[in-house]
């Protein structure tokens, strides 16, 4: 398992959009990932839970992956939320 | 001799076929504690129902082809491959609950989580969760999954009631007629079959659900408000006749759509449609009306269990703007209050609803609610040619007031750098005898007029249209309303505008000439009968009809005027 923490920086935080693209980012790759924000943990695969968190702008995450290749999957999901436009 | 079932006449024409009963299971939710040992055989159980229900929307995406139908399947397929939604479901599984229990539950916990918020995104979720989970449970429970959309052969459809949510994703290609035991002439069915042009029947009482099974041969007159089950050889030859006679009519008049509607001496008239729901549009554009007179945007509040977000109006507004081809689509901005309630929103109790705060009254109290539709309307402006039309006006203020939060939502728009039509037109509806009386002053403020002649009649003459004690009183060729139509085409005229009509009198056959002899620039009517007034305005002299009016209007009875239109129609 590795993990890495990051502050939410795009506009309109990990919501609407940019959330349905972050979890068919994270749908295809085999590895279980989630996303930890204070107590809360939630699967970062699940529309449902990314939006029940609250993930705005601002918001300091925990992103932990594990399975396959998960080094080189937190990187790549890390720079993808950073660049996240909208 | 076959049993007859009456009702009220919704949708005129007749059908012919077999019966389809259409009944959303309310699925009563059984709750049982599972044994220890029983929990996985559960879990799979769930997991085998999930599995069908993706197959059946995947095949449902499949078909409809790529569009805003498969679009919202689409959401609801990813719902229910949800892992939260899914790990919810598996512990409260675990934790012994039977599969309709536990989904119930999971259901319940996340809809919470949702439609709390003050987020649109998230409520719109909750309502796609409902449906997936109302889904799953009929296939749990093994109730065939009863879509209409699904329909292989053509059908009545036969129902106690149908709700926006039924008739949306209808098969229209398959039904040829629909009879509910519920709803009035104004109700969603009843809208919605005459937009579709296929024959209804409504309030028929209880007892028609029961007294059909499914296959039964019916003979269905909307016309007429009858059912005619198990009909002898003999009725169905009669029937089948009839239907031929009208389907030659409704023949000789399709074959003048695409012509313009123009009178002998070189008047040209234009004949749009009132829809009531965006694929409506299509059926218009068939019978050759140019565009779309009356849009009637209560379809988007009061099929949901949400105000509707900006981007559902937007999306809805811009298909049929596009759809339209260019010619102008006439977009009635909320009308809700009076007789029209929403399931989401508690009105406050008003004593007389028909004289309270709905309509414009409503959405001037409620800027919010107002301003995301303005600025979906505008935003498909960009699309196409849109036109605003504020209902239920009184006072030159009213337009005031709404062209302020037009103007707000314009800029708005601007600083988003959203495209919008700059020059939009913004009218209104006369159906106020407040609005008849001051229409040279509204003439000043709006763009354009249309007569809404359902509301302008019952409140001209205080006549409730629901009161089946007076419903003969209920005349819109009164000379009252006549005069009152008459004046409001001069005020129009005098100002420089055009005025148009889109209450129920514009398809009136009868009254076809005499609202041409008083001027009227515009009918709009339901897309069915735009072929047949086509047909009349391109018989019509628009000098003669001038006269023509003239003389009947000069009568002082409904009675004098219907014998006058009667005596001349020859002429």
């Amino acid at each position: 398992m590795v993990e890495k923490t990051i502050t939410v920086v795009n506009p309109s935080g990990i919501h609407a959009r940019p959330a349905t693209l972050v979890v068919d980012f994270c749908k295809v790759y085999p590895c279980t990932v989630e996303v930890v924000k204070g107590e809360k943990v939630g699967n970062l695969k699940s529309i449902l839970m990314i939006l029940s968190m609250g993930l705005k702008r601002g918001t300091e995450i925990t992103l932990r992956v594990s399975g396959e290749n998960e080094e080189a999957f937190l990187d790549s999901l890390v720079a993808y939320i950073l660049n996240l436009e909208d | 001799m076959g049993v007859q079932i009456r009702g009220i006449a919704a949708s005129d024409g007749i059908a012919i076929g077999k019966a389809k009963k259409f009944q959303k299971q309310a699925g009563i939710i059984p709750k049982r504690t599972l044994g220890p040992e029983e929990a996985e055989g559960e879990w799979r159980r769930f997991l085998d129902a999930a599995a069908s229900c993706k197959t059946q929307m995947e095949r449902l995406i499949e078909r409809c082809g790529p569009g805003e139908r498969a679009d919202i399947l689409g959401a609801h397929l990813e719902m229910l491959q949800d892992p939260f939604f899914l790990e919810l479901i598996e512990n409260h599984i675990r934790q012994q609950k039977n599969a309709e229990w536990a989904l119930q539950l999971a259901t319940e916990s996340i809809d919470e989580l949702f439609s709390q918020s003050d987020d649109e995104m998230f409520r719109a979720r909750a309502a796609d969760l409902k449906d997936v989970s109302a889904r799953l449970l009929r296939e749990l429970q093994g109730i065939a999954e009863t879509d209409l959309s699904d329909l292989k052969e053509p059908v009545i459809v036969i129902a106690k009631d149908l709700m926006p949510s039924d008739t949306a994703t209808i098969d229209t290609g398959y039904v040829l007629g629909f009879a509910t035991e519920l709803g009035g002439k104004t109700s969603h069915v009843a809208i919605m079959a005459r937009g579709l042009d296929i024959p209804a029947l409504v309030g028929a009482g209880g007892g028609l659900y029961d007294a059909v099974k499914d296959g039964d041969q019916l003979i269905l007159d909307g016309s007429a408000g009858v059912v005619l089950l198990s009909p002898s050889e003999q009725e169905q030859g009669e029937y089948r006749e009839k239907l031929r006679s009208i389907e030659r009519a409704r023949n000789e008049a399709m074959a003048l759509k695409d012509l313009p509607a123009v009178t002998l001496d070189g008047k040209p008239i234009t004949i749009a449609a009132n829809i009531g729901s965006e694929k409506e549009i299509e059926i218009a554009v068939q019978n050759g009306a140019e565009g779309v007179g009356l849009l009637r945007t209560e379809f988007l509040y009061m099929g949901g269990d949400h105000w509707p977000t900006e981007e559902e109006q937007f999306t809805a507004y811009r298909y049929v703007v596009r759809h339209a081809e260019d010619k102008p689509v006439i977009i009635r901005t909320l009308d809700i209050g009076g007789d029209k309630k929403l399931p989401y929103f508690a009105f406050d109790h008003e004593d007389n609803p028909f004289l309270g705060q709905r309509a414009i009254r409503f959405c001037l109290n409620r800027p919010d609610i107002f301003k995301t539709q303005l600025r979906a309307i505008l935003r498909a402006s960009a699309f196409g040619k849109a036109l605003i039309m504020l209902p239920m006006v009184i006072s030159p203020e009213e337009i005031e007031r709404a062209r302020e939060l037009i103007d707000a939502a314009k800029a708005e728009l601007e600083r988003e750098g959203s495209a919008f039509d700059r020059e939009i037109p913004v009218g209104i509806m006369i159906e106020t005898p407040a609005a008849v009386l001051i229409a040279d002053a509204l003439a000043k403020k709006a763009d354009f007029f249309s007569i809404g002649t359902n509301d302008l009649t019952q409140y001209l003459l205080a006549v409730d249209r629901g009161n089946e004690k007076i419903q003969h009183l209920y005349d819109p060729f009164h000379p009252a309303v006549l005069r009152a139509i008459r004046q409001v085409i001069e005020a129009a005229h005098a100002a420089g505008i055009w005025a148009g009509m889109c209450g129920e009198f514009a398809s009136d056959p009868m009254a076809a000439r005499l609202l041409l002899g008083m001027g009227l620039d515009e009918f709009s009517v339901s897309p069915a009968s735009a072929p047949r007034l086509k047909k009349q305005i391109r018989g019509f002299d628009q000098k003669q009809a001038e006269a023509y009016a003239n003389i009947v209007l000069s009568a002082g009875s409904a009675e004098e005027i219907r014998r006058r239109i009667q005596e001349t129609a020859d002429l």
